[in-house]
């Protein structure tokens, strides 16, 4: 249980800096800013017992990565919308996970298979993504918005799922 | 109360998500508000650092450019100083520089901040005006000791009064959100003669920045004729995404000046 918490913290500390240190500066044809911190919070096991626990780190995080934007709040809201929407979108996947008995359900791309995780990591990406563009500027117009969040979402679904995968390759040695 | 105290219990995940959704909006909507400080934000010390540590290992990529840049800048100050007297040079707002190094920059997205590497302690204060040497950059929102974010004009909410330099109409410049590069004008009527390339500059008004400072130039007529108002957008002279070094502006009648107005009022 520890060696998992330990696991837990060097993914936060690597893909919240991989994320402020790199990611913030990378801008694919002018605008498209991958969010690859969001894979932290996919790691993270879908848990009924400490479901609160998991919201609270999912805003410890939004409010980190805001810090280093200078966008209170932003990622706080898109954070949180995420982390409390896993579970529901995870079960309407796979139904068939309501009636095991074990508390911790992990996402792996072995159990699940290859289109549940391209459904699942996307549809998620795509609200958080949403939730995101559409308050930092609903003061311009929404075509924009929608071209910014298709986009920017279409490659953080990428990179998202590629590292799913080399996750679940690790994990099988 | 016992059935209420159960159906807190019941629904304690929604009841906390809803509480953290709540708190994570009120922090956008105090954010927005310009005058009001902003207590996380980039000119604390450990995001400001790390800022710092990473504009200087990205500093050495560029110091070609840069030195040639700062050859070219030598070399147009020399030739003001040779062209003109001493008492041409003269602004109806006179400044006092304090040079400034940019270690942070966004331009993708809505709002756009910039981190400087000054603060209180070389003298800047919210509401100054930051210029480089060709154009408007933005208005120092937040200092800390040592930094500055400033709200760039890349931001949703910043406006800058801007004057045709030929014609000394003045409007509003504010940008669309859209392309770094460019940015839209407002409220210069239509009846005023314009073209594609006419020059902008600041107009000083506000005394926030210096005036006359050049800040790009008319990329596109969209005017229709029974527009009251020019439909413009202009690209800036000064690239956004690449600026380094920035100057900020300490104007030295500012106070008198609204001094005066609020005895009007």
């Amino acid at each position: 249980m520890n060696k998992l918490i330990v696991k837990h913290i060097i993914n936060f500390i690597v893909f919240v800096s991989l994320q402020v240190l790199v990611f913030n500066n990378v801008f694919f044809m002018g605008y498209i800013n991958p969010y690859i911190y969001l894979m932290f919070l996919f790691l993270l096991p879908i848990s009924k017992k400490n479901q609160n626990f998991l919201l609270l780190i999912a805003f410890t995080t939004g409010i980190i990565i805001d810090a280093f934007q200078n966008s209170m709040g932003l990622h706080t809201f898109a954070c949180v919308l995420l982390m409390y929407l896993k579970s529901p979108i995870l079960l309407s996947l796979v139904p068939q996970l309501k009636n095991r008995t074990q508390s911790n359900i992990v996402f792996s791309i072995n159990e699940f298979g290859l289109p549940v995780t391209i459904i699942y990591t996307s549809s998620l990406v795509f609200i958080h993504h949403f939730a995101l563009f559409f308050i930092e500027a609903f003061q311009f117009d929404l075509g924009n918005i929608l071209l910014r969040t298709i986009a920017s979402g279409l490659v953080t679904s990428i990179l998202l799922i590629i590292f799913q995968f080399l996750n679940a390759r690790n994990t099988l040695k | 109360m016992r059935n209420l105290i159960e159906l807190l219990n019941k629904y304690n995940h929604q009841i906390l998500f809803i509480l953290l959704e709540f708190f994570a909006f009120f922090l956008i909507i105090q954010n927005n508000s310009f005058q009001k400080a902003a207590f996380i934000n980039s000119t604390n010390g450990i995001t400001a650092s790390s800022f710092l540590a990473i504009s200087n290992v990205k500093s050495y990529f560029s110091l070609k450019s840069t030195n040639e840049l700062l050859l070219l800048e030598n070399a147009k100050l020399k030739s003001l100083i040779s062209y003109q007297s001493k008492d041409s040079i003269s602004s109806t707002n006179p400044n006092h520089y304090i040079p400034a190094t940019i270690i942070n920059n966004s331009v993708a997205r809505a709002n756009n901040y910039i981190t400087i590497d000054k603060g209180s302690i070389d003298g800047i204060k919210k509401g100054m005006g930051v210029v480089s040497n060709n154009g408007v950059i933005g208005i120092v929102k937040e200092t800390s000791k040592h930094f500055s974010s400033v709200l760039s004009v890349l931001h949703s909410q910043s406006k800058v009064s801007v004057v045709l330099k030929k014609n000394n109409h003045f409007g509003s410049l504010q940008w669309d959100g859209r392309s770094y590069k460019k940015a839209k004008i407002y409220d210069i009527p239509s009846h005023v003669n314009l073209e594609i390339g006419d020059t902008i500059t600041t107009s000083g008004f506000s005394y926030i920045f210096p005036s006359n400072t050049i800040v790009g130039v008319i990329s596109e007529i969209k005017t229709k004729d029974d527009d009251k108002f020019h439909n413009l957008r202009m690209s800036f002279m000064e690239d956004l995404k690449e600026v380094k070094y920035v100057n900020v502006c300490q104007p030295l009648k500012k106070q008198e000046k609204e001094l005066l107005e609020s005895e009007i009022e």
